[in-house]
C-alpha cells in the first residue's frame, strides 16, 4: 500500500484513467474552439461538445438543451440562484433555503439578501434533512425559489428531494438543488425527482476540474436567467466563455460512467463504508455517527470520536487523508457549520471526522485506516482528562468551565 | 500544510500528560480549559 491512503472521496475523487484516454485527443491534437464554425477544427470541437452535453444529460434524466456547461458546481450555484433572483424579482423576492447548505449557497444567499431579498434558512432535523413540511411551512406567497442541497457534503444527509419538487411544482415555485455529492452515487431524475435547476461538478465523481454544469429545464415549467458572465453568447446566452472542450468532453465521459457504473459503485463503497463502521462500533465506545444512518449517501461515514479533539486525531491517522469538522483543520475559526445546524454539540463537532469511500478503494486500505483510528483513540483518550473524568462517573455536562479558547 | 517534526515529535512523545493519584493529601485536583477547543488539563 502506498501511504498516505486516500479517504477523502468527498473532496475530490481521482481522474478516472477511462475519463483521461476520453480526453487526450481534446489536450493535444483537437484543440478547435467549439465556436469557430467555419472549418474543422470548430466543428470537431462543437461535436465533442455535443456529445458531453448528452452523456451529462442522459445521467440526470435530461435532456441535452437543458445542460450549460460552467467551471464547476460554485458557479452552476452562483449562476442558477443571482440568475433565478434576478429575472423573477417582479414576482417575488422571497428564496427558502437551508442552514446545512454548501457555502458556495449561503454566501451567494447572503449577497442576494444585501440585494433587498429574503432569504429563509431552514433548520433540519438532528440528522441534518430538510423535510417537506418544513418547506411547505415556509413557503409564501413572493417565495421565487427554493434551493436545497440533494446530499449533504458533510454528513450525507439525503434530502426527501422528490416530495419537495412535488410541493415545489404545485405551488409554482422553483426548485433548485445542488447534486454536486449525490451523482453517481443515488439515482437522479430530474423528472420523477421535480427538479427545475440542478449543479453537477466532474471532479466529483472521477472526472476533471475546472468543470461542471447547470441543468436548466426548459418545458413545464421553462426556466429561464439572467446571466452572471457577459461576453459572446455561448451556452445559449447562459454562459459566455470559450468553452473548456478537453474539460467538457472529460465530464461527459464521468457522467456516461456514473450513470453506467451507478450499482457497481454503490455497493462497492457501501459494503467498506458498512465494514468500517461496523469495526469501528464494535472496538471503540462513545463514537457517534453524525448524519441520517438510513437516508444518507453510500460513500459517506462522519464520525464523531467523543473526548478526542479533531486536530490532534488528524495527526494521529496522518497515514489516511480525511477531513475534520474541526475549526482546527479549517480556514474558518468557527467548527462545522453543518454539524452545529444539527444540534450536535461543539465539543463532539470538534472531534468529527469524514472518511469516503471511492471507486478504488480497497478492503485492505479500509482495515489499515479502522487499526489507525482505533490506536490513535485509544492513545488520545489515555491523555485526556475527559475521557478520565467520563469513565469515574461524571457527568461533563454539569461541568462549569473556566476560561478557553 | 505539514507539521514541524518539533509539533510531531510532542505529539508522539508528549510530555508531562498523566494523572496524579487524587486520593493524596498533597495533591489538589482542578479542572481549566474549554473543551469546544480541544485544550483542557
Amino acid at each position: 500500500m502506498k501511504l498516505p491512503l486516500y479517504f477523502d472521496y468527498q473532496a475530490t475523487t481521482p481522474l478516472d484513467p477511462r475519463v483521461l484516454e476520453a480526453m487526450m485527443p481534446y489536450l493535444t491534437n483537437e484543440f478547435g474552439n467549439a465556436a469557430s464554425r467555419s472549418h474543422a477544427f470548430g466543428w470537431t470541437a462543437e461535436k465533442a461538445v455535443e456529445d458531453a452535453r448528452a452523456q451529462v444529460a442522459a445521467s440526470i434524466g435530461a435532456s441535452p438543451k437543458e445542460i450549460v456547461f460552467t467551471s464547476g458546481s460554485t458557479e452552476s450555484i452562483n449562476l442558477a440562484l443571482k440568475g433565478v433572483a434576478e429575472l423573477y424579482s417582479d414576482k417575488g423576492k422571497h428564496i427558502v433555503t437551508s442552514e446545512v447548505e454548501h457555502k458556495a449557497v449561503l454566501d451567494t444567499c447572503k449577497r442576494l439578501e444585501s440585494e433587498g431579498y429574503t432569504v429563509t434558512y431552514l433548520k433540519p432535523t438532528k440528522t441534518g434533512m430538510v423535510t417537506r413540511a418544513m418547506v411547505e411551512e415556509a413557503l409564501r406567497p413572493d417565495t421565487i425559489l427554493v434551493a436545497l442541497m440533494w446530499a449533504n457534503n458533510e454528513v450525507g444527509t439525503l434530502n426527501p428531494v422528490r416530495e419537495i419538487g412535488e410541493l415545489c411544482h404545485a405551488r409554482g415555485v422553483l426548485f433548485f438543488t445542488d447534486a454536486t455529492q449525490a451523482v453517481g452515487k443515488v439515482p437522479v431524475d430530474v423528472q420523477t425527482d421535480h427538479v427545475d435547476l440542478l449543479c453537477l461538478s466532474g471532479h466529483k465523481l472521477y472526472g476533471p476540474k475546472g468543470v461542471g454544469a447547470l441543468y436548466v429545464r426548459r418545458k413545464d415549467p421553462r426556466v429561464r436567467l439572467v446571466a452572471q458572465m457577459d461576453g459572446g453568447g455561448h451556452e445559449r446566452g447562459m454562459r459566455s466563455g470559450t468553452l473548456n472542450v478537453p474539460g467538457i468532453v472529460g465530464l461527459g465521459k464521468a457522467c456516461e460512467l456514473a450513470r453506467t457504473e451507478l450499482a457497481k459503485d454503490t455497493e462497492h463503497s457501501r459494503n467498506l463504508r458498512d465494514y468500517f463502521e461496523s469495526r469501528i462500533f464494535a472496538e471503540l465506545d462513545h463514537v457517534a455517527l453524525n448524519g441520517d444512518r438510513e437516508q444518507r449517501l453510500p460513500n459517506n461515514s462522519n464520525l464523531s470520536f467523543a473526548y478526542v479533539e479533531g486536530e490532534s486525531m488528524i495527526m494521529g491517522i496522518k497515514d489516511i487523508a480525511v477531513s475534520s469538522g474541526s475549526a482546527c483543520t479549517s480556514a474558518s475559526l468557527e467548527p462545522s457549520h453543518v454539524l452545529r445546524a444539527m444540534g450536535v454539540g461543539d465539543e463532539l463537532a470538534h472531534s468529527s471526522i469524514r472518511f469516503g469511500f471511492g471507486r478504488k478503494t480497497t478492503r485492505e486500505e479500509v482495515d489499515f485506516a479502522i487499526d489507525q483510528v482505533v490506536k490513535a483513540v485509544r492513545r488520545l483518550r489515555e491523555l485526556s482528562p475527559l475521557y478520565e473524568m467520563v469513565k469515574e462517573g461524571i457527568d461533563l455536562s454539569t461541568v462549569q468551565w473556566q476560561g478557553g479558547h | 500544510m505539514a507539521y514541524s517534526d518539533k509539533v510531531i515529535d510532542h505529539y508522539n512523545n508528549p510530555r508531562n500528560v498523566g494523572s496524579l493519584d487524587k486520593q493524596s493529601p498533597k495533591v489538589g485536583t482542578g479542572v481549566v480549559g474549554a473543551p469546544e477547543c480541544g485544550d483542557v488539563m
